[in-house]
C-alpha cells in the first residue's frame, strides 16, 4: 500500500509539473515587472515574425511580446472579435488590409495619435507617404504599414526548359504572352511527356488576382469613390480575360493551398500568387523559380493592387496601449525591418533594408510603378460583400454564369452588402 | 415524511442536476436564438437593436438558404440510406466469416476512420484529393482513367463531401450492427436454412426482426448525425462552396453566426433547422417504431 | 452425397466472396490513414517529391520532433486527455443517477422530465452554438479548457436513454429483495444498480470520450491561445496561409498522436461495446 501511495504521489507531482512547465517556459527571460501584451498575428513560429518578437524581448525594453498565431485575416479577425466583446483585446493584431474599415469601424482599432501623438508621429515617419492613405480610415492612423505585398508571377524554370521556351523571361508580360506560353508548356509536357508536370498554370482562384485583372482592364471591383464599378465593361472584359484559360483547361482552379503543394512539386508551370511567396517557394521547391512581373492586359496600362497587412493597436489600457507604441517603434526601426524583410513583404519603410532574395525584384518594380489597395470593404457585411465577389469569381471560373450575367449579379450582391 | 414521499423527493434530486445541464445549456440558448432572430446584435459594442422581420428576409431572400436547404435534404437521402445499409452489408459479412483469423482485421480497418476527427480527417483527404496532383488523381491517371477535379468542381463537390463524411462515419453504425447480429441465436438461423430460406430472407425474416431495435436507434442516430457531423468535413474541405454548392443548413448557420458575425441570421437558421429535425423525429416514431419488435 | 458436396462447395465459394469483398472494403477504408502513417514517418522534404506510398522512405522521427519544436504538442495531448476525461465523467455523472430515477423513481412529472431530456439527442450542436458563444464571451471564459468542457457535457440525451433501458431491464426482484433488507431507493442505486449496469459503462464511456477528444468547431472558437490547444483543434495551426509553409510531415505526424489514444480506449471497451449493443 505505501508503495502504492508513493507512486501516485509521485505521479500527481509529475503531472503538475507538466502543467506548470510551458508557463515556466514562457516566463523565462521576461521580468515580473515587464507589461505584457499579445500580438495576434498570421505568423507561425517558425516565421520571421517570430524573430521580430524574439529579436524585441530580447532587447528587455520593460514590455513582453506574445506571438499567437490566429490563422490567417478571417480567422484572426473573428477570434479578435471575440475577445473585443470578452473584453480582452489582444494589444495588437495583424489586420488584413482588406478589413481596414471593420478595423475600425467594428473592432474600434485604437488611432494611434490618440495614445500618443508624438509617438506615432515619429512612428509613421519610418515609413513612406504613398502607404500612410492604407492605414488612414475616417482621419485616423490606425496602424503601421509594414507588410506589403503584391500579386506577382512565378515560374518552374526546369519545366520552361523542357518545353524549349525562350530563358530570358520579360520584365514586362501581359496576358497573350503568358498564356502563348501555357498553350505551349502544355503541348510540349501534357499526356505524360515530362514525369511531374500536371497542369501549365494557375492565377490564384480568389478575390485579390481577380481584383488585379479588373483594375489592369481599366475596370474596378470598388472605386475611389466608393462605388461598386463590376458591371462597368472593362472589369467584364478583365474577368473574361482571367477565365480563358480555366475555360481553355489550362489553369484547373483550387485552393491556396493545394496551388502552393502543387507548385513546389513541380506538377505547375506558372503560378500567380502573393510576392512573399519568394521566399518559401525557392526553399521548398527542388528546381530554379524564376520571377516576373503580374500579366498585364494588351493594351491597357498596368494598375496592380497591393495587399497584406498592417500592425493595429486594440488594447483598451493605456498601459498595454502605450507597450503596443514600444513594440510598434521597434517594427518600425532599421533593425526590426531587416529583420522582418525575411516573411518576404515589400519594403515600405524608408530604412534601406537589403532584399531578402533577387526573385523580390518585380514586385519592387511593381510598387515604383505604384499601386493601388486592395479591396477594403465597408460597412457592417463587408465580410459578406467579399464572400459574394469570391463565389462571383468561382462561379465564372466554372462557367456557371457567363461573365457579364454574373458581373452583373456580383455588381448587385455587393453594392447592397456593403450598404449594409 | 412517509415512503412514498421520500421517494419521490429522491428521484427529483437524482433527476435534477441533468434536468437542469440540459434547460440551461440547450434548451435556453434556443429559446436565445429566438429573441436573436429579430434583433440586430453588435457584439464589439454590445448593443442590441429591434430588427424585426430584417434577419428573416436577409436569410429567406439569399440563394444561400435555398441551395443549403436543398443540400440538407440531398445529404440526408443519399447518407442516412448508405450509412445504414453499407454497415449492415458488411457486418452481416464479418458474421459469415466470424471465427477466422482475418475477421479482427477486417474489422478493425473498417472501424479505423472513425476514431480520427474532422480536422484529421481533412488534413488527411485534401492531399489526396488535390485536383492538380493529388494521390487519387495519379492513380486514376495510373490506370488510364480521366482525373477529377473532386471537391472543387461544383458539380462533383456535393458527392465527395458525402464519400467523406461516410467514410469517417460508417464504423459507428458497423460495430453497433455486428454487435446486435452476433447474438442472434445460431440455431434459430440454421432451423431457416434447413427450411430452404435462402439469404436475403433470412436477413429479412430473422436478423432484421430480432435486432429491430438496434435497427430503430441506428436510423434516428444516423439522422441526427448526418445533419450534425457533416458540418466538420464541409468545414475542413470545401467551406460550403464552391459558390455554396456543398454548404447545408447546419453549416451556413456557423458560416453566418461566427464567421459573418450576423447572428441574427444564423438564429433564424437555427430556428428553422430545429423545425425540420422535430418534424423528422416525429415522423420516425409514429411511422416507423410502432414496427419494432422489443424482445 | 453428391449434393452435399456441392452446397459445400457452393459455400466455400460463397466465403471466398465474402472475403474478397470485405479485404477490398478495408484496403479502401484504411488506405488515406496507412498514407497518413507513411507521411509521419516520412522526412518532410520527400513528402510532396512523391505523392503515393505506402511505406516511408528513409523512416524517422524527425516529424515529430519537428512538430514539438513548433508547437507545444505534448501540452496539446495532456490538454485533449484533460477535456476528454473531464467530459466524459460528467456525462456519465449526470446520465446514471438521472436514468436510474427515471427507470425506478415515482414522481408524477418523471415521464415528461424524461422526453424533455431525451428529446436533446435530436439537437445539432450548431443549433446552441451562437448563444452559447456569446455567453461564454460574456464571462470572459474563452481561451480555457472550461468552456471547452462545461458546455459539451450537457448533450445526454442518448445516454440517459440508453442506462435507463440497462436499468429496466434489470429483475425488479433484485430491488425488492434489498428493499426488503433495508435498502432505501438510494442505497439500491449504488448496490443494485450500479454494478449491474457497470460491465456497459465502458462501452458509453468510450463513445463520450471519443466525441470529446473530437470536438473541433467548438474548440476552435473557445481555445485561442497556443498552450490551451487541443490536439484536434491545433492540428490547425500547421497550415499558414500567408507563408505557404508545408510542414505536412509534422501535421501527420500529430495527425498519429491525436488517433493513439482513441484506439486504445476503444481497444480497451471493445467487450463491453459488444455486451452494450447485443439485441437483448
Amino acid at each position: 500500500m505505501p508503495c502504492t501511495r508513493l507512486s501516485r504521489r509521485t505521479l500527481l507531482a509529475g503531472l503538475a509539473a507538466g502543467v506548470a512547465a510551458p508557463a515556466v517556459l514562457r516566463a523565462t527571460g521576461a521580468r515580473a515587472s515587464d507589461a505584457r501584451i499579445v500580438v495576434s498575428s498570421n505568423f507561425g513560429p517558425e516565421t520571421a515574425f517570430q524573430a521580430v518578437v524574439d529579436a524585441f524581448n530580447a532587447k528587455g525594453l520593460g514590455v513582453a511580446v506574445e506571438n499567437r498565431f490566429d490563422g490567417n485575416y478571417e480567422e484572426a479577425t473573428a477570434k479578435t472579435l471575440a475577445a473585443v466583446s470578452a473584453g480582452r483585446p489582444p494589444a495588437l493584431m495583424t489586420t488584413g488590409w482588406k478589413f481596414g474599415y471593420y478595423a475600425k469601424r467594428t473592432l474600434g482599432a485604437r488611432d494611434l495619435r490618440e495614445i500618443d501623438a508624438a509617438r506615432a508621429e515619429a512612428l509613421i515617419g519610418n515609413f513612406v507617404p504613398s502607404v500612410h492613405t492604407l492605414v488612414t480610415v475616417d482621419d485616423a492612423l490606425i496602424g503601421v504599414p509594414w507588410a506589403m505585398s503584391t500579386p506577382i508571377t512565378f515560374i518552374n524554370m526546369e519545366h520552361w526548359r523542357a518545353a524549349g521556351l525562350d530563358e530570358a523571361i520579360p520584365e514586362e508580360i501581359d496576358t497573350d504572352w503568358l498564356y502563348e506560353r501555357a498553350r505551349a508548356l502544355q503541348a510540349a509536357l501534357g499526356g505524360g511527356a515530362h514525369p511531374s508536370f500536371r497542369s501549365p498554370l494557375a492565377l490564384s482562384n480568389n478575390e485579390w488576382t481577380s481584383q488585379s485583372f479588373v483594375q489592369n482592364a481599366g475596370g474596378a471591383v470598388i472605386d475611389e469613390a466608393g462605388a461598386v464599378g463590376l458591371a462597368r465593361p472593362e472589369s467584364i472584359a478583365g474577368m473574361e480575360l482571367f477565365c480563358v484559360p480555366a475555360h481553355e483547361g489550362l489553369w484547373i482552379p483550387v485552393g491556396s493551398r493545394e496551388q502552393d503543394a502543387a507548385f513546389i512539386a513541380g506538377a505547375l508551370s506558372i503560378v500567380t500568387t502573393s510576392s512573399t511567396r519568394v521566399i518559401n517557394y525557392p526553399q521548398a521547391a527542388p528546381f530554379e523559380v524564376a520571377t516576373t512581373r503580374f500579366p498585364g492586359v494588351p493594351g491597357r496600362p498596368r494598375r496592380m493592387n497591393s495587399g497584406g497587412n498592417f500592425l493595429a493597436v486594440y488594447a483598451r489600457e493605456a498601459e498595454q496601449a502605450q507597450a503596443a507604441m514600444t513594440f510598434l517603434e521597434f517594427c518600425g526601426s532599421q533593425e526590426g525591418q531587416d529583420l522582418w524583410s525575411g516573411v518576404g513583404y515589400l519594403n515600405s519603410s524608408v530604412h534601406d533594408v537589403a532584399a531578402p532574395t533577387p526573385l523580390i525584384a518585380p514586385a519592387q518594380a511593381q510598387l515604383a510603378d505604384g499601386l493601388t489597395a486592395e479591396t477594403i470593404w465597408p460597412g457592417t457585411r463587408g465580410f459578406e460583400a467579399q464572400n459574394a465577389w469570391r463565389n462571383a469569381v468561382s462561379r465564372m471560373l466554372e462557367r456557371v454564369d457567363p461573365v457579364p450575367v454574373a458581373m452583373a449579379r456580383a455588381q448587385d450582391e455587393v453594392a447592397a452588402l456593403i450598404a449594409a | 415524511m412517509d415512503a412514498a414521499d421520500r421517494r419521490a423527493l429522491s428521484t427529483a434530486g437524482l433527476v435534477a442536476p441533468a434536468v437542469l445541464a440540459v434547460a440551461a445549456f440547450l434548451y435556453l440558448p434556443i429559446a436565445a436564438s429566438g429573441l436573436l432572430a429579430v434583433l440586430d446584435y453588435h457584439p464589439a459594442t454590445q448593443t442590441f437593436r429591434f430588427a424585426g422581420l430584417a434577419n428573416i428576409a436577409a436569410v429567406l431572400g439569399g440563394d444561400a438558404f435555398g441551395r443549403a436547404a436543398w443540400n440538407t435534404l440531398v445529404y440526408c437521402l443519399v447518407l442516412v440510406p448508405a450509412q445504414v445499409l453499407v454497415p449492415l452489408a458488411l457486418a452481416l459479412g464479418l458474421r459469415e466469416i466470424a471465427g477466422s483469423r482475418t475477421a479482427p482485421v477486417y474489422y478493425a480497418c473498417l472501424f479505423a476512420p472513425t476514431l480520427v476527427s474532422f480536422s484529421v480527417a481533412g488534413a488527411v483527404w485534401l492531399p489526396l484529393l488535390n485536383p492538380i496532383n493529388g494521390v487519387l488523381n495519379e492513380m486514376l491517371t495510373a490506370l488510364g482513367l480521366p482525373p477529377s477535379r473532386w471537391h472543387t468542381d461544383a458539380r462533383a463537390a456535393l458527392w465527395v463531401v458525402s464519400l467523406v463524411a461516410f467514410w469517417k462515419t460508417f464504423g459507428l453504425n458497423l460495430v453497433l450492427w455486428y454487435a446486435a447480429l452476433m447474438t442472434i441465436p445460431k440455431e434459430q438461423i440454421e432451423a431457416a436454412r434447413i427450411d430452404g430460406a435462402g439469404f436475403f430472407r433470412r436477413v429479412r425474416d430473422i436478423d432484421i426482426p430480432l435486432a429491430s431495435p438496434t435497427a430503430f436507434f441506428i436510423l434516428v442516430t444516423t439522422v441526427f448525425t448526418t445533419l450534425d457531423d457533416i458540418v466538420g468535413i464541409i468545414d475542413v474541405l470545401t467551406g460550403g462552396g464552391p459558390f455554396e454548392r456543398t454548404t447545408n443548413l447546419p453549416y451556413l448557420l456557423w458560416q453566418r453566426g461566427l464567421v459573418f458575425f450576423q447572428f441574427g441570421q444564423a438564429s433564424v437558421i437555427a430556428l428553422v433547422t430545429i423545425a425540420i429535425v422535430a418534424i423528422l423525429t416525429w415522423v420516425q416514431f409514429r411511422f416507423v417504431e410502432r414496427r419494432v419488435t422489443y424482445a | 452425397m453428391r449434393d452435399a458436396s456441392h452446397a459445400g462447395r457452393r459455400a466455400a465459394v460463397a466465403r471466398a466472396l465474402v472475403h474478397v469483398t470485405l479485404a477490398g472494403a478495408s484496403l479502401a477504408t484504411v488506405f488515406p490513414l496507412v498514407w497518413m502513417l507513411a507521411a509521419a514517418f516520412t522526412p518532410n522534404d520527400l513528402i510532396l517529391a512523391r505523392p503515393f506510398r505506402l511505406w516511408p522512405e528513409s523512416p524517422t522521427l524527425a516529424n515529430f520532433a519537428a512538430a514539438a519544436d513548433a508547437y507545444p504538442i505534448w501540452r496539446w495531448l495532456w490538454n485533449s486527455i484533460v477535456a476528454a476525461a473531464a467530459v466524459t465523467a460528467g456525462k456519465l455523472a449526470l446520465s446514471l443517477p438521472a436514468a436510474y430515477a427515471f427507470a425506478r423513481g415515482r414522481h408524477r412529472w418523471r415521464d415528461a422530465a424524461f422526453g424533455f431530456v431525451i428529446v436533446t439527442m435530436a439537437f445539432p450542436t450548431v443549433m446552441v452554438i451562437v448563444p452559447t458563444y456569446l455567453v461564454v464571451v460574456r464571462l470572459g471564459a474563452l481561451d480555457s479548457l472550461p468552456a471547452l468542457i462545461v458546455p459539451s457535457i450537457p448533450y445526454i440525451g442518448f445516454y440517459v436513454f440508453f442506462f435507463r433501458q440497462a436499468m429496466k431491464a434489470l429483475p425488479s426482484e433484485m430491488f425488492e429483495a434489498a428493499s426488503i433488507d433495508g435498502a432505501g431507493f438510494l442505497r439500491q442505486f449504488v448496490d443494485i444498480a450500479l454494478p449491474n449496469v457497470a460491465h456497459v459503462v465502458p462501452a458509453l464511456a468510450a463513445f463520450a470520450f471519443l466525441g470529446a477528444w473530437n470536438i473541433f468547431l467548438w474548440g476552435q472558437l473557445t481555445l485561442g491561445s497556443v498552450e490551451t490547444k487541443t490536439l484536434t483543434v491545433g492540428v490547425a495551426l500547421f497550415s499558414d496561409i500567408e507563408g505557404a509553409q508545408s510542414l505536412w510531415g509534422p501535421l501527420m505526424a500529430v495527425n498519429c498522436l491525436a488517433i493513439l489514444p482513441v484506439l486504445v480506449a476503444f481497444l480497451l471497451a471493445r467487450r463491453s461495446i459488444e455486451r452494450a449493443f447485443a439485441s437483448r
